[in-house]
């Protein structure tokens, strides 16, 4: 239960501004900086989050030269893949909440004579913030439930024990139930924390 | 306040529904072993292909074991009866090269013991969660006898060679059946319990024999020397309907008891184990 908690968190705090990085990055005006961060995001969108597991787990080691300065411990490198492919999921819809602010803004902001980035932190991200919250809280319940994946590189996670712990003692399926219990308990609570932000971004 | 009382009704019944659910579960079908196999098998402790002097110097304290009694101890405990085996050799020797695989185990002071945890009676949880069985007492008295402790890592079955020769793991001890393959990939160790693959099928299946498979759905463990043995017996396996394969040996047998396949081949350990299981 550590385990998933922890890697839940890990996640949510250290993609989120990585994500946001990569959206000023592929909105930029370097060419190089946008081609990177396109790569990225089409990678990894583009595989699935098990494979990363297994290749940062995994495969890492196997590169010639640096690869045994990159293995990592179990627990790292799940937190490592999952925040990578977490922070492309969000650049994407950080740069869908841009795209929804109003050119009249940007406009209206020179108009008034802030700066750049007086512009950006007090008028623009602000909106933004307003429009992602529902896609955030969106890929935040997704992401509970894909903690389950890292038994793959074997982690202990709530899914994994509780599948042995069905199978030590031959198919009753209490712990099914109490694994359940611990889902929704934590998606509630998401849920809430979500409703709550919205109610605060309501302008 | 009516959207908590509501949520929290929603939940409440929800568990109600899965509670409703388990209690349907109790079946009335007994579960039978045919008396045909898919052939006879040893299990073995495996070691990274490298690690020579670490893999004999583990060998040599579970022979002492035997030699004392410790380990026939161990087998009544799980088994009932002393199974342990005597008199075996290597599948392949293991030669002392003088390597310093043991010299790093003990220096680091713990071995890890990789396993899946989902094959009672060698290695499994109980009730409280603690990672048991036949195999991890063995293991800890080896781990006593060297001086070293024991860390136990569960690991995906599938994954299993690429956790040892990364060296995330130090050996492979979970009832794991020797295959020519497993021999030319690791160093295995002496055997030390014989095994069969069983067939189990419910008892008004109609199925007899291994015959009797043909056209029918097959399930096993992905990975396991099940599906090896079975494909050794290429005029079997390629009468099978479908062969089904889970991820772990309960989830296959869960199937056959919700009769979604119709025969699962499992380790005779385990497949006697589950069946008694049941029975309590």
């Amino acid at each position: 239960m550590g385990y998933t908690i922890a890697l839940f968190i890990i996640t949510l705090v250290f993609s989120m501004p990585l994500g946001l990085l990569c959206t000023f990055m592929s909105n930029g005006k370097n060419p190089v900086l946008r081609a990177i961060t396109r790569g990225y995001v089409f990678l990894m969108r583009g595989t699935p989050l098990m494979l990363q597991l297994f290749f940062f787990y995994f495969g890492i080691t196997k590169l010639p030269f640096i690869g045994k300065y990159l293995a990592m411990e179990r627990f790292t490198a799940a937190c490592v893949t999952f925040v990578l492919n977490y922070a492309a999921y969000f650049c994407e819809i950080f740069r869908g909440g841009l795209l929804s602010v109003d050119k009249g803004q940007y406009e209206a902001s020179k108009v008034l004579g802030l700066t750049k980035w007086q512009t950006m932190i007090r008028v623009v991200l602000p909106q933004m913030f307003k429009v992602v919250l529902p896609p955030v809280s969106n890929e935040a319940i997704t992401l509970v439930k894909d903690t389950a994946l890292v038994t793959a590189i074997g982690i202990s996670d709530v899914l994994h024990i509780t599948k042995s712990l069905v199978n030590g003692t031959a198919g009753n399926i209490t712990p099914f139930i109490v694994a359940a219990i611990f889902y929704l308990l934590v998606t509630f609570g998401l849920t809430k924390l979500f409703q709550y932000l919205e109610k605060k971004f309501m302008f | 306040m009516k959207k908590v009382f509501a949520t929290i009704s929603l939940i409440l019944a929800v568990v109600m529904c899965l509670a409703l659910f388990a209690g349907c579960s109790g079946d009335t079908a007994k579960y039978v072993v045919l008396e045909e196999n898919f052939g006879a098998e040893e299990y073995a402790i495996g070691f990274r292909k490298t690690d020579n002097a670490f893999a004999l110097r583990v060998q040599e304290i579970i022979d002492e074991m035997i030699a004392d009694g410790k380990a026939g101890e161990i087998s009544e405990k799980w088994f009932g009866e002393d199974v342990m085996l005597r008199n075996v050799d290597f599948p392949a020797p293991i030669e002392d090269i003088g390597d310093d695989s043991l010299q790093k185990i003990l220096d680091k002071g713990y071995m890890i013991l990789g396993l899946d945890e989902n094959f009672p009676p060698m290695g499994f949880r109980d009730e409280t969660g603690t990672i048991v069985g036949f195999d991890i007492d063995l293991a800890t008295e080896v781990a006593a006898r060297l001086g070293v402790r024991l860390e136990i890592q569960p690991i995906d079955w599938n994954a299993k060679e690429m956790e040892l020769n990364d060296g995330k793991i130090d050996m492979i001890w979970n009832g794991m059946s020797i295959t020519p393959a497993r021999v030319e990939e690791m160093n295995m160790s002496k055997p030390y319990i014989a095994n069969r693959q069983i067939i189990i099928v419910s008892e008004d299946s109609g199925i007899k024999t291994k015959a009797d498979l043909a056209g029918k759905k097959v399930a096993a463990q992905a990975g396991s020397s099940a599906i090896d043995a079975m494909q050794a017996d290429a005029e079997t396996f390629a009468s099978f309907g479908d062969l089904v394969e889970f991820d772990n040996n309960n989830a296959a047998y869960l199937d056959l008891k919700v009769g979604r396949v119709d025969a699962f081949v499992v380790d005779e350990v385990v497949g006697k184990y589950m069946i008694s299981q049941d029975a309590e």
